[in-house]
């Protein structure tokens, strides 16, 4: 009973989190791509007159939420009345729900009970997510066919092919990880890199599979379709693409399906590559420095320094995919579709070969 | 001319270029937040930390031959200098200049506008009115740009006495006077659109 | 015909596969400055496009005969609106021809110098906009930097940011301001900054040589039977630069270069584009060194304004005026044809004056009006996505294309 009710509060814990987080990323995005860009930004919006330094977050997150959810809910005539709806739910809940599996703290402990800090303790956690993932697309050909456009059409198709297409690249990215750590529960993977390398060089994934990273990266910014990979929303080419026939409340919920997907990627990039929760040095029970100084440290405290590790890694790769998004010029579908298959897929493959050849040498 | 397109093999790895490219913006987000916490700190004010302009908490400053909104000219009674000679208004190519001319009552002066309306919906502000005017009675130094919003058509006819206001405005406030009281009839204006008075 | 051909290839195509037929634009978001793109589309691929203009269609032409010929100045800024002083150079050269004047060397280097700051403005904003529609948004803004930095020397100069309206038949309005010439370096050093980050987000970077390389394609002959004239021209191959091959104003003083792409695909027209406003900068600093003293137009009581202290001192200059004034300067009949290197390629004014000083009648021929009728051979059997990169580099104005 008291598990069930343990889970139910990190589930609430975790869906609230990382819905409050989409939502500040559309703030650093938007103030963020101002400041890049030379520019202020939203800054007009200000509760009971103007704030003493106005830095846009009640222009993007009060402001703007209210004006897209009370506007007029679009729906095309001869479109799909059901699917139109449906699509926007079923692009969120997978983006929603794909998060529990990833830990965000290692163990806490309150009184004699040991809390695990994962949301759902999960012995196939990636493939989970991957699944997940893979569902997303369904929402976006859905949106893309039942708008009854041709623009969103074109971006639903786009859509469908770049997200299968990279799935593949993806999946075989992780593969390696997964062959190295030689499990799939993320929590498991997070606490395996809590070993130093010669002692000074944390653990991480990237430092045994830097090649993983670089695929894993680029297949996830294009799984979580945001710029150079946005080809199914591409502005100047297909107007909004799958969601140009929404507005208001679903147009807002697509737009933050994107941010919950780059969430996620950064949260299985911190998790798989850089230790997750893990801080270098910090153990279970306290600081073991290089030549063996130790410092006790209380459980609680250990925890909360690791949940803020988790965090401030999750925040630096969604403020880096924001970066990425602001500096390149997106692909076409063509190139994209070969950068998916014939460069990130052979380069996937082979870096399988090359981890397997490694594990067999070191372990013979 | 050389063509840049032959890309070396550190080129096609697509990663280096996409590292220099973050360089560059990443460099500007780095040097523009710097800069916005140090101004917010009340530090380095005069480093922009934006190329764009506050409008209007900050404002640019027109420079001496901006063409502005329009003013008519007094002479050192108070009185207008238009002599109602109608060169603006056929110099006009926007025919936005409306002149209706009057019998001054005093026998020294021959003519004077009765009417004189700037139609600022249709004036394009080319200074041709200023370039025709044989007795620098219309002027456009007012260093402020037309005003861009109102409740209806005829707020933004301007009759001759608000282009005579002008230069007492510009006479007694300076040069940045008009830009300043034209903000306060827009915020003025804002509380009217908010009350819902019309 | 279009149809026709969309059938016929309809008909040997795979059965199963069925040519979709898509309107792009008028309300598009890369189709700015109004356009309307009518695509046949297999898939992603363009089996045949054809471009509808004339949304900004405003009567430029006709309105031209029922003005002076100090009216119509006004009426240019409003063709290619990135770059008015080009055009405002244009029909001031064009009339000066007609009336068989020159004007005084310091208002030509004027006209020089303004035209290719305007110049300048013009590719920044093309660099800028085709690059945020390929998905580099950064590098729009900073080009938008640049280009601000220049409207605000043009609106000390002119007194207008855009709508200048700064020559006029014989000369120009105003006198450059003090400290110009100081001010127009100082803005180069920053324009150099703004190239160099642009060069670096995109100049070697692969996705973009892979949208831009081998896209929109227009060989040598093609671009030269179209009538494509300016950086398009140029990409392909033609160093045909009308401050090259035609003179006008005193680009035969300055020494500058004409670059030319080889392939004539949208990298080498973005390449060129680059490179002339490199050029440009090497013009303008020279320009700034040789600009004499003097007057700014002409002094010909039958085609300039008199001074105003003549107008207001004595009764042979208002009188002068007056007549100037209401009547407009009379030009001789006659026809002439002046063409001057607008920011997308030749921008020529025919005048017809029958001496009642009003034009008999204006023709423009705007430079992007060829590039878009050449967009649909560029554009043929290419993707959706090269439309947007095409059609920026083609840099269509409305104003200026239809008129």
């Amino acid at each position: 009973m008291i598990d069930i009710a343990i889970s139910a509060i990190l589930t609430v814990f975790i869906l609230a989190n990382i819905m409050n987080l989409g939502g500040l990323l559309l703030w650093v995005e938007r103030k963020g791509s101002a400041i890049l860009q030379d520019r202020i930004g939203a800054n007009r919006a200000a509760l009971l007159g103007k704030l003493p330094i106005n830095i846009g977050i009640i222009n993007t997150l009060v402001a703007d939420p209210i004006k897209l959810f009370t506007k007029e809910d679009f729906v095309p005539p001869n479109a799909d009345k059901f699917l139109h709806w449906m699509a926007p739910i079923l692009a969120m809940v997978p983006a929603l729900i794909a998060f529990i599996a990833i830990p965000f703290g290692d163990i806490l402990v309150i009184g004699e009970r040991e809390i695990n800090l994962q949301a759902a303790n999960l012995n196939v956690g990636i493939l989970y997510i991957l699944g997940m993932v893979s569902l997303g697309v369904y929402g976006v050909v859905l949106a893309g066919w039942a708008s009854n456009s041709r623009w969103a059409l074109l971006g639903g198709i786009r859509a469908s092919a770049q997200m299968i297409s990279y799935e593949i690249a993806l999946g075989l990215a992780l593969i390696g990880v997964v062959m190295t750590f030689g499990t799939l529960d993320l929590q498991e993977i997070a606490r395996a890199q809590g070993h130093m390398i010669g002692g000074v060089l944390p653990g991480w994934g990237i430092f045994y599979q830097p090649v993983a990273f670089f695929i894993f990266l680029t297949a996830g910014i294009a799984e979580s379709k945001r710029i150079p990979f946005d080809l199914p929303e591409a502005e100047a080419e297909l107007i909004s693409g799958y969601f140009t026939e929404y507005s208001g409340a679903k147009q807002a919920t697509f737009m933050l399906v994107d941010f919950l997907e780059s969430i996620i990627v950064a949260g299985l990039i911190t998790t798989l590559f850089f230790g997750g929760w893990q801080v270098p040095f910090l153990m279970r029970d306290g600081l073991h420095l290089p030549g063996d100084i130790f410092y006790p440290l209380p459980s609680l405290l250990v925890t909360l320094v690791q949940h803020g590790a988790f965090v401030t890694k999750l925040a630096f790769f969604c403020w880096l995919q924001i970066m990425i998004r602001w500096t390149l010029p997106r692909f076409r579908y063509d190139q994209l579709i070969n950068l998916g298959w014939k460069i990130l897929l052979p380069i996937a493959l082979a870096n399988v070969l090359v981890t397997g050849l490694m594990i067999l040498i070191f372990q013979a | 001319m050389k063509r840049k397109e032959e890309m070396t093999w550190l080129e096609r790895m697509y990663l280096p270029e996409v590292l220099r490219g973050l360089t560059v913006t990443l460099f500007h987000f780095g040097r523009n937040l710097t800069l916005h916490i140090l101004h917010s700190l009340g530090m380095a004010r005069d480093t922009k930390a934006a190329y764009s302009t506050q409008y209007p908490e900050e404002r640019k400053r027109y420079p001496d031959t901006y063409r502005g909104s329009h003013r008519l000219t007094l002479k050192e009674d108070g009185a207008v200098r238009c002599t109602a000679c109608f060169l603006c208004a056929t110099a006009c190519p926007a025919n936005c200049i409306h002149i209706e001319a009057g019998e001054h009552p005093d026998p020294n002066v021959e003519k004077y506008p009765v009417r004189y309306e700037i139609d600022t919906l249709r004036c394009i502000y080319c200074g041709m009115c200023v370039e025709a005017c044989p007795c620098d009675a219309i002027r456009m130094d007012t260093y402020v740009h037309p005003r861009i919003w109102g409740f209806s058509r005829t707020d933004f006819i301007e009759p001759k006495e608000i282009l005579m206001g002008r230069s007492h405005t510009l006479a007694d406030g300076g040069r940045d006077s008009l830009m300043v009281q034209m903000l306060e009839s827009y915020k003025a204006g804002e509380k009217r659109a908010m009350l819902g008075d019309k | 015909m279009a149809e026709a051909l969309a059938r016929q290839l309809e008909d040997t195509l795979d059965p199963t596969s069925e040519v979709m037929s898509l309107q792009m634009g008028p309300s598009h978001p890369a189709t700015h400055g109004t356009v309307k793109f009518n695509l046949k589309l297999d898939g992603e691929k363009i089996l045949d496009m054809d471009v509808e203009i004339g949304y900004l269609h405003r009567g430029f032409e006709k309105m031209c005969e029922q003005r002076t010929w100090n009216h119509v100045v006004p009426y240019t800024d409003r063709l290619n609106y990135i770059s008015p002083l080009i055009n405002n150079a244009g029909f001031a050269l064009a009339a000066e021809r007609l009336l068989d004047i020159q004007a005084p060397e310091r208002c030509q280097y004027i006209r020089m110098i303004m035209s290719e700051i305007s110049r300048m403005a013009d590719h920044f904003t093309c660099l800028g906009m085709a690059a945020a529609e390929a998905g580099a948004i950064s590098v729009a803004f900073y080009g938008l930097e640049a280009r601000e930095t220049l409207f605000d020397i043009i609106t000390a100069v002119t007194g207008a940011r855009l709508t200048v309206s700064y020559a006029r038949v014989g000369g120009v309005t105003q006198d450059l301001p003090e400290g110009f010439a100081e001010r127009v370096r100082g803005a180069f050093k920053d324009i150099r900054a703004v190239m160099s980050d642009c060069d670096n987000l995109l100049s070697k970077n692969r996705i973009f040589i892979e949208r831009m390389s081998g896209v929109g394609v227009l060989s040598k002959e093609d671009a030269i039977s179209y009538g494509v004239t300016g950086p398009l021209l140029r990409a392909s191959g033609v160093a045909y630069d009308v401050r090259k091959s035609d003179p006008y104003l005193f680009y035969d003083r300055v020494d500058f270069d004409v670059p030319t792409g080889t392939e004539g695909d949208n990298y080498d027209r973005f390449s060129v584009r680059f490179e002339e406003i490199r050029q440009s900068m090497r013009i303008i600093d020279q320009a700034l060194d040789q600009i004499p003293e003097g007057p700014v137009r002409v002094d010909d009581p039958r085609i300039s304004l008199p001074q105003k202290k003549d107008v207001y001192g004595n009764i042979e200059g208002l009188m002068n005026h007056f007549k100037l004034v209401i009547e407009g300067v009379k030009i001789p009949p006659g026809e002439v044809y002046q063409a001057v290197e607008g920011g997308n390629g030749e921008l020529g004014f025919y005048l017809v004056s029958d001496g009642s000083g009003r034009p008999y009648r204006v023709r423009v021929r705007p430079p992007c009006f060829f590039g878009m009728a050449a967009l649909g051979q560029m554009l043929k059997g290419y993707m959706i996505s090269d439309i947007i990169t095409t059609f920026g580099m083609v840099n269509m104005i409305g104003g200026e294309c239809d008129r």
